[in-house]
């Protein structure tokens, strides 16, 4: 297949994707048969997927407050090729990640079409953290991966707060944060990375938060077996460094994203302490919060 | 020729004021840093036109107490081992020719206000990419690098074909 016939059957299957000049030279030759665009806080992305995948699949792959494009250029292209013996997932002239069969494809997708918008974006701060609200006491929990936050996150839940992620704080410019809803994905070992399984939050009992709100607590916080929970605070400035760790835009948007954690650290306290059990540091968390 | 009036670096700086404390984001070399009250105050004289002993003469009547020519120099040790002085200012105590724990000494561990402090972060997400990008070492689960894949970062990472590097696999 030549660039203009696969300009032509890619504007085919996804109308709303204007690809001129920007289909890289390693997803030309390919023989895609769906494919979308989308925004999501200005972040415009296309998605490319040869037989394997269909269209319903790709949309349920899409960050929460996405929609689709109609029309407009996209700055990143994803393209999913699946076979019988192998995925590949490119990003634009990339290729990204290639995995056996494709068992892998789809939490894989999931995971760089959101890591793709929280780089991306310039309208909302993207923080790695764990994220639950009792009442109007909103608790940020940064962290990187392994660090404990969705176990914690989930006690938070069972103890009694709102659900707002486990995945990303999405902070407005104003500070406030607004849920970024996704089932709960617990690991079920430390020794297996891959295997997550997800759980609604209703299996614990929560809810899912629906209001944005500022952040009153920020715990800093990595589960160690056997510490127990002493909590220190942390002045603004040490708290920012802390968070901004975690701020996946922080690279391409330094000024933003500092103007933000600049409101969140001058209002909210910040906690710092190693954990043991994730039970009984909710409800210590809890307590701080009432 | 080496100006003796400390001059704060100001381009490619991102600076936020919060209270008590100076956050300031160099964008060279994306490293954040928080100065302490202490270290704010002395920054916010470098104005290249105020020698050591006026900086300490006015941080002394802003912090209502005395304050050393020593405790200056170790707020612009750090400073400019950070790269927030201007380089045509020289201020490293190493140029002084004594040790950071000699000038603690000569300010007085009885000092009633905190020393300057710098503490500073290269911002993870350049040092994400960087440190995540190390050669494969595939596990037992196809496709996934060593575990854990990087202790600084705990960055899960892939298995990329062809490159024979990991990347980050958020």
């Amino acid at each position: 297949m030549n660039t203009v016939e696969a300009k032509n059957r890619f504007v085919g299957i996804s109308p709303g994707l204007a690809i001129e000049p920007l289909l890289p030279d390693q997803l030309k030759d390919v023989d895609w048969v769906t494919g979308l665009s989308f925004e999501c806080f200005g972040v415009r992305i296309g998605i490319l997927a040869t037989a394997g995948m269909t269209l319903e699949e790709i949309r349920s792959f899409l960050p929460p407050y996405s929609r689709e494009l109609t029309s407009g250029h996209v700055e990143h292209i994803f393209g999913v090729k699946i076979n019988e013996t192998e995925s590949v997932i490119f990003e634009n002239d990339d290729e990204k990640l290639r995995f056996p069969g494709a068992h892998w494809v789809a939490d894989a997708l999931r995971g760089q079409l959101k890591y793709c918008v929280s780089q991306f974006t310039a309208e909302r701060v993207f923080i790695h953290a764990g994220v639950v609200a009792l009442s109007d006491c909103l608790i940020l929990i940064p962290g990187a991966g392994f660090s404990g936050k969705t176990t914690l996150t989930a006690e938070l839940v069972k103890a009694g707060a709102d659900y707002y992620s486990d995945d990303f704080a999405v902070l407005d410019k104003n500070g406030l944060v607004h849920p970024f809803p996704k089932p709960l994905s617990i690991r079920q070992s430390s020794t297996n990375l891959s295997e997550q399984t997800d759980y609604e939050v209703e299996h614990f009992g929560g809810r899912q938060a629906v209001k944005p709100l500022a952040v009153s607590l920020v715990i800093l916080t990595q589960y160690e077996s056997g510490a127990s929970w002493l909590p220190q605070s942390l002045s603004p400035g040490h708290g920012l460094l802390e968070i901004l760790k975690h701020a996946n835009n922080s690279l391409r948007h330094p000024q933003f994203v500092l103007q933000v954690l600049q409101k969140v650290v001058t209002q909210a306290r910040i906690i710092q302490s190693k954990r043991g059990e994730a039970e009984t540091t909710a409800l210590a968390i809890l307590q701080i919060c009432q | 020729m080496i100006k003796k009036q400390p001059l704060a670096r100001t381009e490619g700086l991102i600076i936020q004021e919060l209270p008590d404390e100076i956050l300031v984001y160099d964008q060279a070399n994306d490293k954040a840093h928080c100065l302490n009250e202490t270290a704010s105050l002395v920054w916010k004289h470098c104005d290249g036109q105020k020698d050591i002993a006026e900086i300490a003469k006015l941080v002394g009547k802003e912090l209502n107490a005395s304050v050393k020519d020593e405790f200056v120099w170790l707020a612009l040790d750090q400073l400019e081992k950070e790269s927030l002085l201007e380089k045509e200012t020289e201020f490293s105590l190493k140029t002084m020719g004594i040790s950071r724990r000699e000038v603690i000494k000569r300010i007085g561990l009885a000092s009633v206000i905190a020393l300057p402090i710098v503490t500073s972060l290269l911002n993870p997400m350049s040092a994400k990419a960087a440190t995540c990008a190390t050669p494969c070492t595939p596990t037992t689960v196809p496709g996934l690098c060593g575990t854990p894949l990087n202790p600084t970062t705990n960055c899960q990472a892939i298995c990329v074909s062809g490159t024979g590097l990991c990347q980050p696999f958020p």
